[in-house]
């Protein structure tokens, strides 16, 4: 997978594994403050311009990795500006290049609808200039010239952000999260090409809990199948995760049965009375309608999400069990930090931060012979966009409902939620039923991702494939997991 | 709306915050402060010491599923004036 942010993905995982390395001996408190050093032993910087500067960012990163903020300042927010990582890039988005030959033709300038721009003689040549007080990034100009004269400049951080959450503190050029308006997704944190945005990690709380002897359960997303290649498998995972400690390894895609389960209660319901329903196991989609959309919030799924289900399950049978979600995503640290939803995970981690965390007491993912099901086919297609509406569509069938004239839009990645969601809005979007993936290509694609969709099909599929093709009620019968309490709100 | 925050770490966990979380939910319930309250989980600041930590504003305060009570009767309701 060819990305922005090689160097410093294998640098922050590096951060994940001496962090973990620690925390597993009992080490941490005391030896943390030596990281820096260690990471980076000098003399000559590697990629910045001096070795205290790399030793800072790591000091951030590893404060990072133990769930607080890199800076002094203290936040709320999952996702966190790296601040000595940050480099300050131009924010000025529209910028004139050498390549401007100072044509005749002005399709820039005509193309320009704010007269933002203008022709500078320099010596004998004619250039265009951007007024940057007047562009408003449109785009235009950049279309219009012959001569592929005018680029972007944008922010990678500010353009990969749905929801316009970036902007730059402009005293000291650094990039800046609004709080208010960020949906966790982290499409910055591997946008950015210097690594200057990260998330806070519950790696260090996971380790103290299961060196405290308490009962963890590992609960795994429907997007893991083809990450890690087809040899590696949820029985991988589990054999690997046993073997750190935890007391067993559930599939979320049982809970996306949960999930499918309950929606299509709840979808049949508003079709029958002529409403309609947004899916809700994406947090951040469901962040971006509180956020964004706050007059649409009546319209999302009370359906609490497959990771909750399944957290309710195992905390029905054991109540004093701690339960950690494993998968693609950052929202889903978000999601556990609302306390309106009860039984939910205890914690949250991506795939990379479960993978250095077994990593750092010195275990790996290795094939094995084992195949266990616990999900439907259905369930498991959870992590791809389009599977949840499918999967919600099939349990409404199982209960003989005839879904034939159901029309749901299905929001693959964060701009076509937003389209919809604005024509929702102004009530003309022709379907009343929508599912929303922030992701592109769904979580299997979320910001902790091992592979682009491209790499991994094949192999999840073939996967996915060993399953058998029991309906979602008839797998939350065997699971003996229909009874799980799958509202919101305590009293229903 | 006044932000209470409740520490969900490893430590404030051991200490009972999911019993915390849990009454003083039932607390803003039973005094109807929904719309003047809110509750949130905060990941951990490094103050477990003082666990279960809980936070209003840049105030950090120490719990217990004991104390609960008393802290959502001194510094909840004072600060609402309810």
């Amino acid at each position: 997978m060819v990305t922005n942010d090689k160097t410093t993905n294998d640098i922050t995982q590096r951060v994940f594994y001496e962090v973990s390395k620690l925390a597993w001996n009992g080490e941490l408190e005391e030896k943390k403050e030596l990281l820096p050093e260690e990471m980076i032993p000098g003399p000559h910087p590697q990629y910045r311009c001096c070795i205290y500067r790399e030793r800072e960012i790591i000091r951030e990163r590893v404060r990072m990795a133990r769930g607080l903020c890199p800076g002094k300042k203290d936040t709320k927010n999952i996702v966190q500006v790296i601040p000595a990582a940050c480099d300050d890039c131009p924010l000025a988005a529209y910028s004139v290049t050498d390549n401007c030959h100072g044509c005749l033709g002005h399709a820039c300038y005509d193309s320009c609808h704010f007269g933002a721009i203008s022709f500078n003689r320099e010596g004998n040549r004619v250039r265009a200039h951007i007024d940057p007080n007047k562009c408003k990034e449109c785009g235009m100009c950049a279309r219009a010239c012959p001569y592929g004269a005018i680029v972007d400049l944008v922010r990678p951080c500010k353009k990969a952000c749905p929801v316009g959450a970036i902007t730059m503190d402009p005293e000291s050029g650094l990039c800046q999260i609004d709080e208010n308006k960020c949906i966790q997704c982290g499409h910055c944190i591997h946008a950015c090409p210097f690594g200057a945005i990260g998330a806070k990690t519950f790696i260090i709380d996971v380790i103290n809990m299961i060196r405290s002897g308490a009962k963890v359960y590992a609960m795994i997303a429907p997007a893991v199948e083809g990450q890690y290649g087809k040899d590696i498998t949820v029985d991988s995972w589990r054999a690997a995760l046993k073997k750190a400690g935890f007391a067993d390894l559930i599939e979320v895609s049982l809970g996306g049965d949960l999930t499918a389960a309950a929606e299509a209660d709840e979808w049949t319901e508003a079709w029958k009375n002529g409403g309609g329903k947004t899916t809700s196991c994406c947090p951040a989609f469901v962040a971006m309608i509180r956020k964004h959309f706050p007059e649409l919030k009546d319209i999302i799924s009370t359906t609490v999400s497959p990771m909750c289900g399944v957290s309710r399950m195992l905390k029905e049978r054991e109540p004093d069990c701690v339960t950690v979600f494993i998968g693609p995503c950052q929202a889903k640290k978000a999601e556990i930090l609302d306390t309106e939803v009860s039984g939910n995970a205890d914690y949250a981690l991506t795939f990379d931060e479960a993978y250095q965390m077994l990593r750092g007491k010195g275990i790996d993912l290795e094939p094995v012979e084992e195949f266990t099901q616990q999900g439907s086919t259905y369930g498991k297609h959870f992590g791809n966009s389009g599977g949840v509406a499918a999967a919600v569509i099939q349990c409404m069938k199982e209960q003989g409902v005839d879904t034939t004239d159901l029309k749901v839009k299905v929001c693959n990645g964060a701009a076509e939620c937003k389209t919809a969601l604005t024509l929702m809005k102004m009530g003309r979007l022709p379907e009343k039923f929508v599912e929303g993936m922030i992701c592109q290509g769904g979580c299997v694609q979320g910001p902790s991702r091992q592979k682009t969709l491209q790499e991994l099909t094949k192999d999840r599929e073939e996967m996915i494939g060993r399953a058998d093709s029991r309906e979602v009620h008839e797998n939350l019968k065997m699971q003996d997991a229909d009874k799980v309490r799958m509202h919101r709100s305590e009293e229903v | 709306m006044l932000n209470v925050s409740i520490c969900i770490g490893s430590a404030c966990h051991m200490k009972g915050s999911r019993e915390v979380i849990s009454r003083l939910k039932q607390l803003v319930a039973e005094n109807h402060l929904e719309d003047k309250v809110s509750l949130s989980g905060s990941f951990c600041t490094g103050n477990c010491q003082h666990a279960v930590c809980v936070t209003i504003g840049d105030t950090l305060y120490s719990l217990s599923p004991e104390t609960t009570d008393e802290f959502f009767k001194n510094e909840v309701l004072a600060r609402v004036g309810a």
